[in-house]
């Protein structure tokens, strides 16, 4: 069932409560979805209601903004469905290597391994409604539209999938509200946890209308964002003890973007497709360049992918000049200008971090500060990587690099990210390095759990609704045998 | 391991010896009409190339007195005077600059990262060339060739009095609507006058805000201005439509004859006209009147829009109580300043 909490609820009342998730976005639909009809009494936590809040609500996501320019508000989406309802539909795994430690990584990668995740992946696929899991390209491509790029030159063609894009809260409100065992609760912001030796009794729920209520449940999941789950932890700390998970201090740092950038263009072969198109079966495929492992590992680059986009030629290196005999001879017929685009990963950066302020919200929570900082060596490795294409095409005859925005100081400013808050609840076998264990329980905590990207401990590049939703699906798995 | 050329000069002639992918060597044996001095087969490659002006001449500027074609043999390893089929001076200039990406012998020009070797070739270009040097050439829309970039459906507003905003009533002001069969790439511009305009595309198709400095360029000039829409990228233009800039009326206190109007006659109470909304609507051409100008129907204003750079006047009755009796009901122009009016017609109401 779907409820109003100001309804179903009078001011100071408590309700029970087997599991409470707070957060119903892809992550906490999907966790709801997995445990309905376990003989569990579900309670389903939205901030909003069914709809887009009026600004009143939205300004409850105001905060501060130190480092790095980000749209903190409009990266959000305080209504039922989340994220979900306004997301592009971007899917992909993340590469095993996003998973391994690279030494040249501060702080390790996951606790995990990609194989952990695969059948929560193949999972998720369904879940978000993707027309298809394979991402080899040249299979599925017409002949001619991709560069080759085998073992030896260093690079490979890789694929975003597409979901339609799957709103949760048309997909799966009606489900929800015929549930005899889900109830959602709307207009149900959670502003603390009671805690007591690290076990969570109940959730404080209050709304703009001054109400306050009690959530009290055996188990409770974080399923918000990368934003409001650190916001809400770092709101549990109580004198002198600190936030719950936060004995290593980690809870809030390392936020990740996948921060994009322009290096400038590449003049290669005419006719390539790396932007979304249907393959040659009618699924929608995306193809893009990235480095392959071998490459990452050997020069100690970040995961990235690059997309091109045609772009009219330049005067100064046309295309023609390019046919000339002996300088390009893999190049093919024709030669054409593409714009290039890379989406990279960013280093787990404690510096890159959500701490609280000192002013509050309408509803008496802190409101955020997010200093989101870019490493230096995130910045060399894609000016590396640029150069690494530069080698590949030209060792290979296929064509040039036109490097025309090197990073300085004047770009770094601009950056821009895809609006995924990744990290600030990093997983870690090691509660001195993370705030997470490998089942999505907050360290130090017996019932506390987080559905989230906020625990990615590193992000690769790909976009992370599709791994939010494995995690969810492995989680719920986890909760199933638990509870067993 | 790659391929490595090597080539062996005897005298006057030439044999090409590499190592294939089996290990096996091989000979090459050319033709006589292809094979030629190294140096005029070097000049010959160079001379041939299209839009290096740019980059030969940097170099030729950072490097005075150099001499790019002896650099260029130096780096293949070939004596100038030496004889050579052009296939294999081509191979192994591709070897050349492969190596030197592979080995970062490299040379940036304007942000490129060219090749040494390949930076040389263009400096030879223009030396060899001169003022005929070619020069790249980036797409111009002035000289760009039509072709069809759209599937153009209509676009809205279609004209514009002098010193008038652009107005359509469902867009906002200065905005000209095209609807297309599909969304155009958001590179695409609209061109109108020499100026060029950023689109916004959408499904169904695109609109160009019509900036201040542009409009009073088209001013200037009262008359027909084409539209087009140009694609950087593919250097294609399409003449979308006409835009027409009507000279500004002067300013009047009275109204010229009606041209034309309608509808005439209607039956007691119904619709006529019908609009979506399910009102009823004149029509009034006519060539001039004051901005102050509202219909009245039998006495009765009636909400009024004023469409000057179409001669027109139109009209939204919803109450159709006012012509509830059979009869005939004056229709008129009324100025609501000078409170001057004129008769536009009768509406015979019959029942």
């Amino acid at each position: 069932m779907i409820e109003d909490i100001r309804i179903s609820l009078s001011d100071g009342e408590s309700a029970a409560f087997d599991l409470a998730i707070i957060g119903a976005g892809p992550a906490g639909i999907t966790l709801a979805r997995e445990l309905s009809g376990r003989g569990l009494r579900i309670a389903l936590l939205e901030a909003g209601g069914m709809d887009a809040p009026g600004p009143e609500a939205r300004a409850l996501y105001d905060g501060d903004v130190v480092g790095l320019p980000y749209p903190l508000a409009a990266s959000r989406q305080r209504f039922f469905g989340g994220t979900s309802n306004h997301w592009g539909g971007w899917c992909r795994p993340m590469d095993p290597l996003d998973f391994e430690d690279r030494a040249w990584m501060p702080l390790g990668g996951w606790p995990l391994s990609r194989e952990d995740l695969d059948e929560f992946y193949a999972r998720a696929h369904g879940v978000l409604e993707i027309d298809s899991d394979d991402y080899q390209v040249t299979q599925h491509t017409e002949a001619g539209t991709t560069l080759p790029a085998d073992e030896r030159t260093g690079f490979r063609n890789s694929a975003f999938r597409f979901s339609p894009p799957l709103r949760f809260r048309s997909a799966f409100a009606d489900e929800l509200a015929a549930s005899e065992d889900v109830t959602v609760f709307l207009n149900a912001t959670v502003v603390n946890l009671e805690h007591d030796s690290g076990t969570v009794g109940a959730a404080t729920v209050r709304t703009l209308e001054g109400a306050e209520y009690r959530i009290r449940a055996g188990r409770f999941v974080l399923a918000t964002g990368g934003l409001e789950v650190p916001r809400l932890l770092l709101h549990t700390k109580s004198g002198e003890l600190p936030a719950l998970g936060n004995r290593s201090g980690f809870v809030g740092r390392c936020f990740m973007e996948h921060f994009g950038y322009t290096p400038g263009y590449l003049l290669t072969r005419a006719g390539l497709k790396y932007f979304r198109h249907a393959d040659i079966n009618g699924h929608s495929i995306m193809p893009v360049l990235a480095p392959r492992p071998e490459l990452i590992r050997a020069k100690q680059l970040n995961n990235c992918c690059v997309l091109l986009t045609a772009a009219e030629p330049d005067a100064d290196w046309p295309p023609g000049a390019l046919k000339t005999p002996g300088l390009a001879r893999n190049l093919g017929p024709s030669a054409w200008r593409y714009r290039v685009t890379m989406i990279n990963e960013p280093t787990p950066n404690p510096e890159s971090r959500v701490t609280l302020s000192d002013s509050r919200d309408a509803l008496g929570m802190c409101r955020l500060v997010l200093d989101w900082q870019i490493m230096q060596r995130d910045l060399d490795s894609v000016e590396r990587t640029v150069r690494e294409l530069v080698r590949w095409l030209g060792r290979d005859g296929l064509g040039r690099v036109q490097f025309s925005r090197p990073i300085s100081p004047e770009t770094t400013e601009r950056f821009t990210g895809g609006m995924h808050h990744m990290g600030t609840a990093r997983m870690s076998a090691d509660p001195e390095h993370g705030v997470v264990d490998t089942d999505c329980k907050v360290h130090g905590t017996s019932n506390l759990y987080v559905a989230s990207s906020a625990v990615f401990s590193a992000s690769g590049y790909s976009n992370p609704t599709l791994s939010i939703v494995a995690l969810s699906l492995r989680l719920a798995e986890h909760l199933k045998e638990a509870r067993a | 391991m790659r391929r490595r050329r090597f080539i062996a000069m005897t005298g006057g002639s030439i044999g090409l010896v590499g190592a294939g992918a089996a290990g096996g060597l091989w000979l090459f044996c050319p033709g006589p009409s292809s094979v030629s001095t190294a140096s005029a087969q070097i000049d010959e490659i160079a001379r041939s190339m299209t839009g290096a002006a740019s980059a030969g001449r940097a170099w030729l500027t950072a490097n005075p007195g150099a001499q790019p074609r002896d650099l260029i043999l130096e780096a293949l390893a070939i004596r100038p005077g030496s004889q050579i089929d052009r296939d294999a001076l081509v191979a192994s200039l591709a070897e050349r600059v492969e190596l030197e990406f592979a080995e970062d012998l490299i040379h940036e020009h304007d942000s490129w990262i060219l090749s040494q070797t390949e930076t040389h070739l263009a400096a030879l270009h223009v030396s060899l060339m001169g003022n005929l040097a070619s020069e790249g050439t980036e797409p111009s829309f002035d000289t760009a060739p039509e072709a069809e970039l759209v599937s153009l459906e209509r676009f809205d507003p279609q004209a514009v009095v002098q010193g008038e905003p652009i107005s359509h009533p469902s867009l906002p002001e200065n905005v000209i609507w095209f609807a297309t069969a599909a969304a155009p790439p958001p590179r695409f511009r609209v061109f109108m006058d020499g100026q060029s305009m950023p689109i916004n595309a959408n499904a169904s198709g695109f609109s160009v805000q019509v900036p201040d400095s542009v409009r009073y360029q088209l001013f200037e000039r009262p008359g027909e201005h084409p539209i087009w829409l140009y694609d950087p990228v593919v250097n294609r233009r399409q003449r979308l439509g006409i835009f027409t800039i009507r000279p500004a009326i002067a300013q009047t206190e009275g109204f010229c004859e009606v041209e034309a109007w309608g509808p005439q006659q209607t039956t007691a109470g119904s619709t006529f006209n019908e609009q979506p909304d399910g009102a009823s609507a004149f029509w009034i051409r006519i060539g001039c009147f004051p901005d102050s100008t509202v219909v009245t129907l039998a006495g009765s204003e009636i909400a009024t829009t004023l469409r000057p750079a179409d001669r027109l006047i139109t009209t939204h009755i919803e109450d159709h109580d006012l012509y509830r009796e059979p009869g005939r009901y004056p229709v008129m122009l009324v100025d609501t300043e000078t409170g001057q009016t004129q008769l536009v017609g009768e509406l015979l109401v019959t029942p």
